[in-house]
């Protein structure tokens, strides 16, 4: 709170005792206006334009770093407020250091470079690559306080938080972009640069908000797929949601890469769906071993050509870590196991085991059965979350 | 034959610049302008049936104001060449389309950027110019559209005399697009002489993320339907008697939809109906559901509450909570009578597939039987839907249903189909 009101004052005082207070001002009402046209994020849900402020006003200023850096402490807290009264969203908590810390990194690497390479006049290659570094340097320094601060680290990793936020960067590097054209072009083509660089973000802007809402369609969806053999009555109601959440979580643990966390998330939501097909009678009689659900889940899966990987991740759930006796197969994919390991750990919760009965039984089967690291990790997550007995 | 006709004024409007306009220089600038161009077509993607621009438009703009008014035209048509070799109509073989495809582009594209020249300064461009050229720039885009409009027209008329061709204003978002695309590149254009070519690489680079987003996003989008299909053809291959019922559903929908006039979001939606309910079947009871006789009245009721579990997790999917308001809707139109045009449209098309494929409690009843059957509740699904259905069924000269006069062989073949199946 009082970094809220101390701030916005400090950059006031500032800009009226140096004098570019008309500066100051514009550039920090493109602060505020940068919040209230904030992009779609797909991870930190909004993505305030603050990086194309700076980017223009840098340029178009000819690195008056002073009048950028009292224009950031008015309009970054003020607009940090709009965000929060009218989203109200939790996401905000961050935002506000995060963004802080990216235009002092900022800052700090353009002008530090511009002094150091003091013969860089005249708008052109060099004060685009000045821009470019400095830019590089805030969307990295915003994305590693967001992994720090995030409250999610519970659930968590910092480093998963700190990877995923890094996937972010098409939108970070379309508003260096713009704030570039505008700040380029300026000084020649004067208002002009506005409809040039705004027309390019439009674009960006509207394909990232339909790009963004479509994955959170395409998230619910499986999420829904994934609730229909529960809603069949086959498997314990949230059996799906609950493995989905601890293999992400185990997927975090071992420090998979992004896409295969995803792909291990959709895994985890649907590997049971194949219990649909085998509940008919004609098939229910005969009775059905996990081999078939596994091999059902992924014909289903597999029908969907964007899910094939999904597909072969789910075939290969039910089988186990190692066959006493055999050496371990090295072919094995390891996010069949975190599935693998996550459901049977649901499914012992589920029939009333306690926590730490349910890790004893894996562990048991750990010396054939599931993979002893990914039990350890599990265990790991389970501890974190501070799951009792654990 | 009209390929080569198209073909031929192609070439000729060629040749005739050729003599007219000056050869763009320099040449390696032109080349990547070319090269720009190319890739901007090929990744262009095409999102439903309402956009249908293509952003390398944007680059024809930018290059005809940076090679001036002297050689503007040449310049331009001269990137459009390459887009004859479209690898989609090479692959498929479409000889007289790309021929078709290459005269209506250099065509269109020569007398739009005709129009465009006159609006550029005959010396030095300075900012002052900028209006004019913009101004110049969305004329331009609206002859080019209108143009390439007519010759499509002229063609798809005489190559597929059945197909209709929507009227040119339905296409608004097409034309505002391509004047937006066509005003940025002429303001990079501008940009580039002003400034210099360091608006370029950053020019590239902010419209490339979006075009980048947008394929992506199409991409997603079609997975995401490609998904849902999946798991309810798996759903339904369950039930032999309610095989490829959702596809058939949907479409009765699409071609009744042409007859009513509906938007085609309506349609899509109306699509996503039909895909998504049958898996409420997945939570009923397999007894069920395939019983020999017709369901009492209390087993109905258990049927529709296990259909309504699924319903209601679907519908927890926000876009697909108004697929599924239009499914539950349908159902209880015989005791409202104001049910929407979708529901009615969809209730009919759902009720004539049904009517027309067997039941594990009844065989399927003849077409004209259903339309006889449609029309009796004409208003319960209003008789302008239940008539755009039979027009569309009848126009196209399809029957379903039993054969209306079953031989006796037929007879004894369904007769041993039905023994087998049980």
């Amino acid at each position: 709170m009082t970094l809220l009101a101390g701030l916005p004052a400090a950059g006031l005082v500032a800009a009226a005792l140096w004098g570019d207070l008309l500066a100051v001002l514009a550039v920090g009402a493109a602060f505020l206006a940068g919040h209230a046209a904030a992009m779609p994020s797909r991870v930190t849900r909004v993505q305030p334009l603050s990086s194309a402020v700076a980017v223009a006003a840098t340029l178009t200023l000819r690195f008056s770093m002073a009048t950028l850096a009292c224009a950031g402490a008015i309009g970054i807290p003020a607009g940090w407020l709009f965000i929060r009264i009218r989203h109200g969203i939790r996401s905000a908590d961050d935002l506000l250091p995060a963004q802080l810390a990216g235009l002092g990194v900022f800052i700090a690497v353009a002008g530090g470079i511009h002094e150091w390479m003091p013969h860089s006049h005249g708008a052109g290659w060099p004060h685009l690559s000045i821009v470019v570094a400095a830019s590089v340097a805030w969307y990295l320094m915003s994305v590693f306080v967001r992994a720090l601060l995030s409250g999610t680290h519970q659930r968590l990793t910092r480093r998963l938080v700190f990877f995923s936020g890094l996937a972010d960067w098409p939108a970070h590097f379309v508003l260096l972009a713009s704030g570039a054209i505008y700040g380029v072009t300026e000084p020649d083509v004067g208002w002009w640069a506005l409809l040039l660089a705004t027309v390019p973000y439009g674009f960006a802007h509207v394909s990232l908000r339909r790009l963004a809402a479509t994955e959170e369609t395409y998230r619910q969806t499986i999420r829904t797929l994934g609730r229909i053999p529960e809603a069949a009555g086959l498997t314990p109601p949230g059996h799906g949601a609950r493995v989905a959440d601890g293999a992400v979580a185990v997927a975090g643990e071992l420090g998979l890469s992004r896409g295969a966390t995803e792909r291990i998330e959709f895994a985890a939501h649907l590997h049971d769906i194949g219990r649909v097909v085998l509940a008919d009678p004609a098939v229910a009689g005969g009775g059905h071993t996990d081999r078939d659900v596994a091999q059902w889940s992924s014909a289903i899966i597999a029908e969907a050509p964007y899910l094939e990987p999904v597909a072969s991740i789910v075939s290969e759930t039910h089988r186990g870590y190692r066959r006493p006796g055999e050496v371990r197969d090295e072919d094995l994919p390891v996010a069949a196991q975190v599935v693998r390991v996550t459901a049977a750990y649901d499914l012992a919760i589920s029939e009333g085991m306690e926590p730490v009965d349910a890790l004893e039984v894996l562990h048991r089967g750990a010396a054939y059965d599931y993979d002893p690291v990914i039990v350890a990790a599990l265990r790991r997550v389970l501890q974190r979350r501070g799951v009792a007995g654990t | 034959m009209l390929g080569v006709g198209f073909a031929g004024a192609g070439v000729c409007a060629l040749v005739g610049l050729f003599l007219v306009q000056d050869l763009p220089e320099p040449f390696w600038l032109w080349s990547l302008f070319a090269v720009f161009f190319v890739a901007l077509d090929y990744s262009a993607v095409e999102v439903n049936d309402r956009l249908l621009v293509s952003s390398a438009v944007m680059v024809v703009f930018a290059g005809a104001v940076v090679f001036g008014r002297e050689s503007a035209v040449l310049a331009a048509v001269l990137m459009v060449v390459p887009s004859i070799l479209h690898p989609q109509d090479l692959k498929r073989r479409q000889w007289a389309l790309a021929l078709a495809n290459f005269g209506q582009f250099v065509v269109s594209m020569t007398l739009a950027i005709a129009v465009f020249s006159l609006f550029l300064p005959v010396g030095e461009t300075t900012r002052g110019d900028l209006p004019l050229i913009i101004a110049g720039a969305a004329l331009a885009a609206i002859v080019y559209d209108w143009l390439s409009f007519r010759i499509v027209a002229i063609a798809t008329s005489v190559l597929y005399p059945e197909r209709e061709v929507r009227p040119w204003t339905q296409l608004l978002p097409n034309h505002l697009a391509l004047s937006v695309l066509a005003v940025l590149g002429a303001g990079l254009g501008v940009a580039y002489l002003i400034v210099g070519p360091v608006i370029l690489p950053i020019g590239v680079f902010a419209f490339g993320v979006g075009q980048i987003a947008f394929a992506s996003y199409a991409q997603l989008r079609e997975a995401h339907e490609a998904t849902i299909r999946g798991v309810v053809k798996a759903v339904e291959a369950l039930d032999p008697y309610t095989r490829g019922h959702s596809e058939r559903v949907a479409y009765f929908i699409d071609i009744s939809a042409a007859e009513l006039d509906l938007a085609p979001e309506t349609v899509q939606r109306l699509r996503w109906a039909a895909l998504i309910h049958g898996m409420g079947r997945v939570a009923v009871p397999p007894s069920l559901l395939h019983t020999e006789s017709r369901l009492t009245a209390d087993e109905n009721a258990r049927v529709e509450r296990h259909m309504r579990v699924v319903e209601e997790l679907l519908s927890d999917v926000q876009f697909l909570a108004p697929m599924v308001e239009i499914v539950t809707g349908s159902r209880t139109l015989a005791e409202r009578p104001d049910g929407s045009l979708e529901e009615r449209l969809f209730a009919a098309a759902d009720r004539f597939d049904t009517l027309t494929t067997a039941r594990s409690y009844r065989a399927a009843v003849t077409q004209a039987e259903a339309f006889d059957e449609l029309r009796q509740h004409a208003d319960e699904f209003g008789s302008e839907v239940v008539e755009a259905l039979i027009g569309a069924i009848t126009g196209r000269g399809e029957v379903y249903g039993s054969p209306d006069e079953a031989t006796a062989a037929e007879v004894e073949r369904l007769v041993r189909d039905r023994a087998m199946r049980a």
